[in-house]
């Protein structure tokens, strides 16, 4: 037996008080009802746990039946793309970093991780229609960048939470271009694994700037920012406002008002 | 024994370095021979193969140089394990940086020098994997763009639907079953628009075969003078004038069909309504209107103050359960007790905001059963002040609470205030679940995720039983 009562004795053998004790636990409620989660995540544990294996599967796999066996679980679409896909994706790379996972079985992997948030993502949602918080997004990986998956995740998660996305996977400067000329956006999310998209960075954010007034922001986010030596290279280099890798952080940037920079008389 | 003995003799006849080299380099796309600290000692490519880089300037560079971010953690574990007397991986892949090209993957093997402080790595050439995965890539980018054409094109053609005043239903020709219909033809036939989807059209209005009714509607379609036709819907009973529309896709005939509803002079412009209408509109108490899953229809200003957001629009098609305390198990018990009983007088919980506060209320919930499906209305009354004047000492609770705790402690153990604690805890939540689900114990012992049997055990434990009987 290893509770923290082990060694306790007992003070003295009154009977509490049971007005006092329902105070107290009403207290204790009040926190409680503020911070624990009540919901079991034991399915949803099983349903990551089997997605792993599909994606590890070295036997073909349609996606329809990756879909259909995951929400078989009895998670939801949400939980599904919000949860499975992340932490699954998360897994791959632990395990590639490990050598336990192939360059090859990762690859496959993520496609199929790909296939399976487009299916998903599919699905028109009417119970999240376009509101007055609603903001026009630009998702982008630029040209070159490798990791395509969590900008996929990401507009998923943007559109269900009923903003309107449009996703631009391996973007040119001059697709945005046209793009911001055609259709405008409030802001462009872009997000980056490394450096090796740098240039192409600075020329979509050039022309981010030139689109009409008022110009899109942009938020940059993904793999790079953890890096502080390439968040301090980004910083430097570019003039992009919001780094973040959170959702949430990201909006409320957004919904900022923007201060307008002063610039230097020598600039 | 004999094997490794020939493998001994192969090694004395190699002899010269250069002999190892032509070997490695034959066995290898590349060979490294790398020292503790890093540094590329000697490299070799094999000349068969594609050609890798600029290898031959890799000599006297440090291994992380020519790595990508993610491989220099690996290439460390591997340097720590040849330091160490473990064994050293058997496979290995590391990615490769190069200024002119694409990252690429090398698979190695990898072993000790004897005798030297330096580890030779024998690399197999991945690009062929990299370019299979660039172009996989590729091909899911092209899919990618062409699913977000087609959700632009799907996302115009449903806020059309949705939008139009028009009632629309779309119809395949060959079994006359409704492909698509938006929410107004539904409610012009009298059912769900769910339950119309794939329905025999025909079918909807009486007795009528859809080998009779499609050909029709085809031919009224081509016809230049009058082309609707007027029949009496099956389930409410409307008479509504069909506009057919035949066109072809995809090799498949279909008619697109626009109802209209005949209607009888019955103008709904009475005192009553039009105060109902204010009092939703001006009220102080929240009205929510939503289907019986809970998804919001429509919402007054109350409510949208209540939650603060800018405009009901904010709140429409979202489910009411994200703004009440509990969520869906708010949600859950107050339709599951509607849907039985036509309404639910009284359910205290609380309404979220957007700024994470929260704010008490009384619930009611009422069933209307007045169009094609049937709606529940909820009003939810701000309780806050009332609390004050109902709850003793109210105000005081975090203070309370903390004296409370201060004459607690030292009466007894903290083991026996925290058992005590929480009885009282269990003993409360299972008395709420009880009042919440009006004392049906299949559905408390789920909300609090019980077994039966263990809520039974738990309800005799705390002397419940006797004051409840089973619904």
């Amino acid at each position: 037996m290893s509770s923290d009562f082990k060694s306790e004795k007992t003070i003295n053998d009154n009977a509490l008080d049971p007005v006092i004790v329902d105070h107290l636990a009403c207290r204790v409620l009040g926190e409680l009802r503020e911070t624990v989660a009540l919901q079991s995540s034991q399915p949803l544990a099983d349903a990551t746990e089997w997605l792993l294996k599909q994606c590890q599967s070295t036997e073909s796999c349609e996606i329809a039946t990756l879909t259909e066996g995951l929400l078989a679980h009895g998670i939801t679409v949400d939980q599904a793309l919000d949860v499975c896909v992340t932490e699954v994706a998360r897994s791959l790379g632990e395990g590639w970093l490990s050598d336990d996972l192939s360059f090859a079985s990762v690859t496959m992997g993520s496609l199929r991780l790909m296939g399976l948030t487009e299916a998903l993502s599919a699905e028109w949602h009417p119970r999240t229609p376009h509101n007055s918080r609603s903001l026009s997004l630009l998702v982008i990986t630029p040209r070159g960048e490798q990791h395509i998956l969590g900008a996929t995740v990401l507009a998923s998660l943007l559109r269900r939470q009923g903003h309107s996305v449009r996703l631009m996977l391996n973007a040119e400067a001059s697709e945005v271009d046209r793009y911001l000329k055609q259709s405008g956006c409030q802001a462009v999310l872009m997000s980056l694994g490394s450096l090796k998209c740098l240039d192409v960075l600075k020329e979509i954010v050039s022309a981010v700037e030139q689109a009409s007034y008022p110009h899109p922001r942009v938020v940059v986010g993904g793999a790079v920012i953890l890096n502080t030596n390439y968040l301090k290279v980004l910083k430097e280099t570019t003039d992009v406002p919001i780094y973040t890798s959170d959702v949430e952080n990201a909006l409320s940037g957004l919904r900022r008002p923007v201060v307008p920079r002063l610039k230097m008389a020598a600039e | 024994m004999q094997s490794l003995n020939a493998w001994r003799i192969a090694a004395s006849h190699m002899g010269e370095p250069e002999n190892l080299a032509d070997v490695l380099s034959a066995v290898a796309d590349i060979a490294l021979v790398v020292s503790h600290d890093g540094n590329i000692i000697a490299a070799l490519a094999n000349s068969l193969s594609a050609p890798i880089g600029v290898i031959d300037k890799w000599v006297g560079k440090s291994m992380p140089d020519i790595l990508t971010d993610e491989s220099i953690m690996k290439f460390s574990r591997v340097v720590l394990t040849a330091q160490s007397s473990a064994e050293m991986p058997r496979s290995l892949e590391l990615n490769h940086t190069d200024p002119a090209a694409l990252d690429y993957p090398v698979q190695y093997s990898t072993h000790r020098v004897v005798g030297e402080d330096a580890i030779l790595m024998l690399g197999r050439d991945l690009r062929h994997v990299a370019k299979a995965q660039q172009q996989l890539m590729q091909a899911q980018i092209a899919l990618q763009r062409g699913h977000a054409e087609r959700r632009e094109f799907d996302a115009r053609y449903r806020m059309l639907l949705a939008t139009t005043r028009d009632a629309i239903v779309v119809i395949g020709m060959s079994d006359g079953r409704i492909l698509d219909l938006n929410a107004r033809a539904a409610t012009l036939l009298g059912a769900p628009r769910d339950e119309l989807q794939g329905a025999v059209l025909a079918r909807e209005f009486g007795a009528l075969r859809h080998e009779h009714f499609g050909p029709n509607l085809v031919s009224l379609s081509q016809s230049e003078n009058d082309n609707a036709i007027t029949l009496q819907a099956r389930r409410t009973g409307n008479n509504i004038a069909i506009t057919p529309s035949a066109f072809r896709v995809g090799g498949e005939q279909m008619i697109i069909c626009r109802l209209d509803f005949e209607a009888a002079d019955n103008p709904q412009t009475d005192r009553l309504n039009t105060l109902l209408t204010a009092l939703f509109r001006f009220g102080s108490d929240g009205v929510v209107i939503t289907d019986t899953k809970g998804v919001i229809e429509t919402a007054n200003e109350a409510f949208v103050e209540m939650v603060d957001y800018d405009h009901h629009a904010d709140v429409k098609g979202k489910s009411l359960a994200d703004y009440l305390g509990r969520g869906q198990i708010d949600l859950n018990t107050m339709l599951d007790a509607a849907l039985e009983a036509g309404s639910v007088p009284f359910h205290s919980t609380r309404i979220k905001n957007t700024l994470g506060g929260a704010t008490s209320v009384e619930v009611a919930a009422t069933i209307l059963r007045q169009g094609a499906q049937p709606v529940v209305a909820f009003t939810l009354r701000d309780v806050t002040r009332a609390e004050v004047f109902r709850t003793p000492n109210a105000g005081g609770a975090v203070d309370g609470s903390h004296d409370n705790a201060v004459k607690l402690v030292g009466q007894a153990s903290l083991k026996e205030i925290v058992a005590a604690a929480s009885g009282v805890v269990e003993k409360m939540c299972i008395e709420a679940a009880i009042d919440m689900t009006k004392n049906n114990r299949a559905a408390a012992a789920e909300i609090l995720g019980l077994s039966r049997q263990s809520l039974y055990v738990k309800l005799h434990k705390f002397g419940i039983i006797e004051d409840t009987t089973e619904n």
